[in-house]
């Protein structure tokens, strides 16, 4: 009877604790999971980032010079960028190219995959000129859905390399 | 009992479930721990792997400086393997630890392997021609935490970095090689001055096919004697180029005159090399021997008259002589009339002349000079007045020539060997004097370079032409130099092999015998609407020396393809510098990053 008794009273404790605990127990894993992913995007990005300043850097007045294959694109510096960044979402990046010219903003890493534009200019890829290659990437997380009227709310990423051109 | 058995039977549930789940786990695990630390492996690989073969090849090029040869006896060749223990190679991987990446570094998870060598093409780098590659691969075997459930052999991060010294075209017009510690007295009458590059005083121009490069980081507004890397003092300057570059902070600025610099300075550049002496490395042109000797009678040379046929002057060594006693007296050769420099024959000497001067040359009024296809050398001259001796000047109304005349008013490219005048002391390296030169017990200390002149000279010179087989050997590597000052006529030492002796940290100080000797001046003038010195060449002026171009009348103009390389450009009253470009410009050595 005692048991019987027991049994009856504890009747429904799990699912009020489960009920307590699931949905902040939910967040803290998600948030987690969340934070590691937007961690994990920072740095693909950064990488990618420097990996398209870096073939900037390697093909400029000279190497075209040298050879007329060697011409740098902004379409060239995009895919490289992507070829790097292994996770990023394309039309999330926002890719700006600044020489002495000045910025270039050719749009999302979509188009400027498309766009033939020599970069850096002519008469602004000079060994020695400082090139940048700069991006800001819309990191949409999870966790915004839960927050009313923020389903579709995004942190942006900064990531910005700053080379000489040496060749 | 039913409740009870209710939860006998969920006993386990939870493991059964974290069994399923474990494996997905550890997979996200393997991709987040293993991957990801992938991936920061291989940015530090490739930034070390940068650092290192970056070290390597700038470190042969300060071996062998711009303007010299890379082979391997003079830089590390080696195929692929670890690091040599000594030579740049080992300098690259002092660059690469530095970087976190060595040879069996990380407990013998890394492997750092280097590569260099002397082969046109660097390997899988084709159609960029180098003269000297060296390439680095950096690679590191990870731990296999948790890749080896999905992968036996587990990740190894690798990044490879190729670079080179390759020969690049001087794309500049003027090379102004000051720095910003570089200092002199000014011609402003200010003291000395540091970091200087260009001073332009009354209204003066400069069009360039190429462009302006300056060495000097210094910025306007700095307190003496740092001045600006450009000053524009009293009056103003148009400057038309299709760049012009400074180191670091390098401006221009404008002390009570107008600038109109078209397009407009850049700085900002950081990489030095660029700014080098180009020539570095080079040596200098070596100076004839063999040569018959000319006494000058009281230094004076009569020549024909106007109008006739010239008077022939042989290659050999001339110094002005007591009459009848042949004791060389040290002072200027003066020229008058109609003369040439040649052996009489078609094409002269063969195709090249050999003359040394000792005292500097001086054409009289009217005179009309004729300089064959040669090697003329102006060995020290006495400083008069406590200035320095000049090495040629041109009388009024005077011309200078040589063999490919104007076209139309306009210079155009010689076919013949062309000249290069060598201004030095007697001194220079390989120079063989004359008996009465060495018992003279004079000295012929540092000629100041360049054509000075008085008014309205007409002057007509092209520099060596590598394209022509008369060139000797010796010369080819200074092909187009058409004025060239010794290396040891600057106020930087010069090491004999003409790289700047930095054994002091920095460029070490040369102190000359006669102050302001390291001066070159090349008066503007004009003729007939044209310009009245033409010159088509290279001209060549060390670190820590100065160029003036002088113009007394408004148009006085120095024009023609031409490259100049000095320490800093004055121009001063109203001259005009209209440089087009070089068809055959000289080359250098440049480390870069290929690949």
């Amino acid at each position: 009877m005692n048991i019987k008794i027991r049994s009856r009273r504890e009747r429904g404790n799990s699912a009020v604790e489960t009920g307590l605990i699931f949905l902040p127990l939910c967040l803290m894993i998600l948030g987690g999971f969340e934070i590691a992913r937007g961690m994990w995007m920072y740095h693909t990005l950064t990488t990618a980032i420097k990996s398209g300043a870096r073939f900037a850097m390697v093909h400029g007045a000279d190497c075209l010079a040298a050879t007329a294959t060697c011409t740098s694109t902004v379409a060239a510096i995009a895919k490289t960028i992507q070829t790097a960044g292994v996770g990023l979402e394309a039309g999330s990046v926002q890719l700006t190219l600044t020489s002495g010219a000045g910025a270039y903003a050719c749009g999302n890493l979509n188009g400027c995959a498309g766009d033939d534009t020599q970069w850096p200019p002519a008469g602004n890829n000079a060994a020695g000129l400082p090139i940048s290659v700069s991006a800001t990437y819309a990191f949409h997380s999870v966790l915004s859905s839960f927050w009313p009227g923020q389903g579709s709310a995004s942190i942006n990423y900064l990531a910005k390399s700053t080379e000489i051109i040496q060749f | 009992m039913r409740n009870l058995r209710s939860k006998r039977n969920q006993r386990g549930q939870a493991m059964v479930l974290f069994a399923l789940v474990l494996p997905v786990l550890l997979i996200i695990l393997t991709f987040v721990l293993d991957v990801g630390f992938s991936y920061f492996v291989s940015k530090r690989a490739q930034t070390a792997a940068d650092a290192a073969a970056l070290a390597a090849v700038n470190q042969a090029l300060q071996q062998v400086g711009p303007g010299g040869q890379v082979t391997c006896s003079t830089a590390d060749c080696q195929s692929a393997g670890v690091c040599p223990v000594s030579g740049n190679l080992h300098n690259a991987c002092q660059y690469a630890a530095a970087n976190g990446f060595s040879q069996l570094g990380q407990g013998g998870q890394q492997t750092l392997s280097i590569a260099a060598g002397t082969s046109q093409f660097a390997p899988s780098v084709p159609n960029i021609p180098v003269s000297y590659w060296t390439q680095v691969v950096a690679q590191q075997t990870l731990p296999q935490w948790f890749s080896g459930l999905i992968s036996p052999t587990g990740l190894k991060p690798a990044a490879r970095a190729t670079a080179a010294l390759r020969q690049s075209q001087l794309a500049g017009s003027l090379y102004l090689l000051n720095h910003a510690s570089d200092c002199f007295v000014s011609a402003l009458d200010i003291g000395l001055v540091c970091g200087e590059d260009f001073l332009a005083l009354g209204f003066n121009g400069i069009q360039t096919g190429g462009g302006i490069y300056m060495a000097s980081s210094n910025g306007s507004g700095l307190g003496l004697p740092a001045i600006a890397a450009g000053t524009i003092a009293v009056g103003g300057v148009t400057v038309q180029a299709p760049f012009t570059y400074l180191m670091g902070q390098g401006g221009i600025q404008n002390i009570l005159a107008g600038t109109n610099w078209n397009a407009a300075p850049k700085n900002g550049f950081t990489d030095a090399s660029l700014f080098a002496d180009p020539m570095a490395g080079k040596g200098q042109p070596p100076p004839p021997t063999g040569l018959q000797d000319h006494p000058v009678p009281a230094g004076l040379i009569t020549g024909a008259l106007l109008g006739g046929s010239p008077t022939v002057l042989p290659p050999g060594n001339y110094y002005s002589t007591l009459p009848l006693l042949n004791t060389a007296l040290g002072t200027p050769i003066t020229i008058t009339g109609n003369v040439t420099f040649s052996d009489g024959q078609n094409p002269p000497c063969g195709g090249f002349c050999n003359y040394v001067f000792y005292g500097g040359i001086v054409t009289g009024v009217l005179s009309h000079v004729t300089f064959s296809p040669g090697r003329y050398v102006f060995a020290g001259a006495q400083p008069i007045a406590g200035l320095p001796g000049i090495g040629v000047s041109v009388g009024v109304n005077s011309v200078v020539q040589d063999l490919t005349p104007l076209s139309n008013g306009q210079i155009t490219a010689n076919t013949d060997a062309g000249e290069i005048f060598i201004f030095t002391n007697a001194n220079f390296p390989g120079l063989v004097l004359p008996a009465a030169i060495r018992n003279s017990g004079l000295s012929f200390p540092q000629v100041q370079a360049g054509v000075s002149a008085g008014l309205n000279p007409s002057v007509t010179l092209h520099g060596l032409n590598a394209n022509n087989t008369s060139v000797p050997a010796e010369l080819l590597p200074f092909a187009p130099a058409l004025i060239w000052q010794d290396q040891a006529n600057t106020t930087l030492k010069y090491t004999s092999n003409g790289m700047l002796d930095l054994s002091c940290g920095t460029p070490c100080s040369n102190i000359l015998s006669v102050p302001g000797s390291q001066q070159m001046i090349i008066q503007a003038s004009q003729q007939g609407g044209h310009a009245g010195v033409n010159l088509f060449g290279m001209i060549y002026g060390p670190r820590g020396s100065w160029l003036t171009i002088l113009g007394l009348l408004p148009g006085d103009t120095v024009a023609g393809p031409m490259q100049i390389i000095t320490g800093a450009l004055q121009m001063a009253l109203d001259a005009s510098l209209d440089i087009q470009q070089l068809p055959n410009p000289p080359t250098r050595l440049v480390a870069a990053l290929v690949q």
